[in-house]
């Protein structure tokens, strides 16, 4: 097993009710495993926000592993790092 | 004293010679809190009903939060608070760099200032000593050689400078006040006040500090909102791109995408050349490095210089998102040095950047409409995209000459007075222009417009962002309008007072923490957050009291009338009816009634029965 610290941000955080949490995945598991898990854990809303229904990604949230940010699309099933830095943001703008 | 405030509001009356320090009563501290909460209850108090705003009598506010000048993270922010002469109604403008914290170090929460000066001067504070200096010699300056004059005068780089350009000396209605070289306490017309009243300048010297009621339990507090606010993801975005995005964040890009992205006086929301003026562009041809304000993580300031072409050689802070949107596509210019030359000269002619390009971009449609006229321009052909046209005018305006003079009106009066179809293209709410955001692109966004106690600003409240990504709303649809404008209105009015930079908030429990460590009041993150609606609401008051109501809660005729003509958001227009059922829900939340006037239960719930007996006193009926 590997742990992952989830973090969440605006949007995101009122919906899961959290700042941040661990989340224990199998070896190799993506950051499409982990949404999956994470759905089972605060439903379609929380799938709402990351795909259309139809299944395509929806660019609502951004996310960041370990800095750096990923492209759902393009880097979904690219395999975590146990001690992984997981964060969904929505930015805030209106400078 | 009370922890978090310096403790003192210094009066200056220009026209007596005359200062005058007042203790800061703790009991006025806790109510409004700082910022902006306390410049909107001093301007109720200390100003009459009907005053002309360039009037002597008229009142400018300087005032800090207790956040400012702390470690907290972005503890910066200073306000400006007067009776705006764009709108004739309550004005202010948020400015952050180092002249906040100064201000406070010097010994002041707050500065009120009255009266004129019978000749140019600007208010020199040294810690205690405050008097006023002649100002004869920077009079007719732009901000940036009045800033060098002032520090070289005092022989001291380090005094904050916070100063008005010429436009201001033309009662320019959109003159900004300017700290810190490029910083802008920008939208309420503050800076045309000071011009009227003969000041110059502001400076400051502060060799104090601010104390906390329990100062372990404030490092710590702070240390950890530090933390939080550095490993956001929006600090970095904000480091890397500024306010403009273009890598980590949503981004001009996106707002076309979006269709939210002013183009050509409003007339769309997406511009066809945006990679040319987006984040990526400005990053690898002009940005020099990041510039922060005191004690900010952020660094969102971008030092820029022009590397190629006709402005090769010039350095600015900037431009950020506001400008490169107004001066760029809201004119159809589409080259990254021209708007970052036409930045630098709103910077030193001393202009609000958003209300100067939404100026440039109506006189551009009126020229275009024939409604005014080459012999009107004194030459200049002044068609869209043509930054050297622009630039011209600009000038043109902060002198007020030729059509300049008639521009530097702002575009509501200007329209009356060009007359013709102008009024129905003068994009502005209550006298003051919109911002780089398209009015047509949410219903939300059009609600927060058209009730905005400043006028056509985003400063209240910017819902663009949840209305378009939450799948449980539709920016369409007026659908839970009223109370996300509500909600997001407090969430960003709240740091004003706070004395806080908005970018990269923390939770209403973090500032409860701080503000308990900070002042050793019992205060819960419930009881700041009626703080804002209390604000919200006062303001809203000073504005009735000033004639305003429902009626001027619109939007303006382009978007009620005209839809948007390409891009994603082609073909939308705010119905009528759909604001006034946003309206009606959002004066409810608000304990307003029907034609938005605060009900007196309401202003009795925030302890301002002396407001209410004031509005009573002018045969205003409240329900």
């Amino acid at each position: 097993m590997m742990n992952i610290k989830v973090q969440y941000y605006a949007l995101i955080r009122e919906l899961v009710q959290k700042e941040e949490e661990g989340v224990e995945l199998v070896e190799g598991s993506s950051l499409r495993d982990l949404l999956e898990q994470l759905t089972k854990e605060y439903g379609a809303d929380f799938r709402d926000l990351f795909f259309e229904r139809d299944g395509d990604v929806a660019h609502r949230i951004l996310m960041f592993a370990d800095g750096a940010e990923v492209d759902l699309a393009k880097d979904g099933n690219r395999r975590l790092k146990n001690g992984s830095n997981v964060q969904f943001f929505q930015p805030v703008g209106g400078g | 004293m009370l922890g978090g405030y310096a403790g003192k509001i210094l009066h200056v009356d220009l026209s007596k010679r005359m200062f005058k320090k007042e203790i800061l009563d703790p009991k006025f501290a806790r109510a409004f809190l700082g910022g902006r909460g306390f410049g909107a209850k001093l301007l109720f108090d200390h100003l009459e009903p009907g005053v002309d705003p360039f009037s002597p009598d008229n009142v400018l506010i300087f005032a800090t939060g207790p956040f400012t000048g702390t470690n907290m993270p972005k503890g910066q922010r200073y306000s400006v608070v007067t009776k705006s002469p764009l709108t004739g109604g309550y004005g202010d403008g948020e400015g952050g760099g180092h002249f906040g914290p100064e201000l406070k170090f010097a010994g002041y929460d707050a500065l009120i200032v009255k009266g004129k000066a019978d000749k140019p001067v600007y208010i020199w504070i040294d810690d205690e000593t405050a008097r006023l200096e002649d100002a004869t010699h920077i009079w007719g300056r732009g901000v940036f050689e009045a800033d060098k004059i002032i520090k070289d005068d005092k022989a001291d780089k380090l005094v904050r400078v916070a100063a008005v350009g010429p436009a201001a000396e033309k009662l320019v209605r959109f003159a900004a006040v300017t700290n810190d070289l490029y910083r802008h306490a920008a939208r309420g017309g503050g800076g045309a006040v000071m011009g009227s009243k003969n000041l110059k300048a502001v400076a400051v010297r502060g060799f104090g500090g601010v104390e906390a009621a329990n100062t372990d339990e404030f490092n710590k507090v702070a240390e950890e909102a530090m933390k939080k606010t550095y490993d956001n993801p929006g600090r970095k975005g904000m480091y890397d791109w500024g306010t403009w995005g273009g890598g980590g964040g949503w981004d001009l890009k996106q707002y076309n995408l979006w269709g939210i992205h002013p183009t050509r006086n409003y007339r769309s929301g997406y511009f066809e050349n945006y990679e040319k003026i987006y984040g990526k562009n400005f990053r690898d041809r002009l940005l020099l490095k990041q510039r922060a304000c005191f004690a900010c993580p952020l660094a969102c300031g971008r030092h820029a210089l022009i590397r190629d072409g006709p402005y090769k050689g010039t350095f600015v802070e900037g431009p950020e998102y506001e400008t490169i949107t107004m001066l760029g596509s809201d004119c159809g210019v589409d080259n990254i040095e021209a708007i970052a030359k036409a930045h630098q000269m709103c910077d030193d002619l001393g202009f609000d950047g958003i209300s100067a390009g939404n100026v440039v971009a109506f006189a551009m449609e009126c020229y275009e409409k024939g409604l005014i006229t080459k012999e009107q321009t004194g030459g200049i052909e002044l068609k869209w995209g043509d930054p050297e046209a622009q630039m011209a005018l600009l000038k043109k305006i902060a002198y007020r000459e030729d059509i300049g003079d008639v521009l530097a009106e702002g575009v509501k009066i200007a329209a009356e007075k060009i007359g013709g179809s102008a009024p129905d293209f003068a994009m502005h709410v209550k006298g003051l222009p919109l911002p780089a955001y398209e009015p047509r692109g949410a219903l939300g966004q059009a609600l927060a417009f058209a009730i905005s106690d400043l006028g056509g600003s985003h400063d209240r409240a910017w819902t663009y962002g949840e209305e378009i990504t939450n799948p449980k709303l539709d920016r369409f649809s007026t659908d839970a309008k009223a109370e996300l404008v509500k909600n997001n209105m407090r969430m960003r009015t709240l740091p004003d007072i706070l004395g806080y930079c908005r970018f990269v908030l923390l939770s209403y429990d973090d500032y409860a923490k701080a503000m308990a460590a900070l002042t050793g009041w019992n205060i819960t993150a419930e009881e700041l957050m009626t703080v804002p609606d209390k604000v919200t609401t006062l303001t809203r008051a000073f504005n009735v009291r000033e004639g305003f109501g429902r009626k001027d809660d619109i939007l303006p005729p382009r978007a009620m009338k005209e839809p948007v003509v390409d891009g994603p958001t082609k073909g939308r227009m705010v119905t009528k009816e759909e604001l006034d059922k946003m309206l009606d829900e959002y004066y409810l939340l608000m304990g307003w009634d029907k034609d938005g006037i605060p009900k007196r239960e309401t202003l009795e719930k925030y302890g301002m029965t002396d407001v209410a007996e004031k509005l009573t006193s002018r045969g205003i009926l409240l329900s």
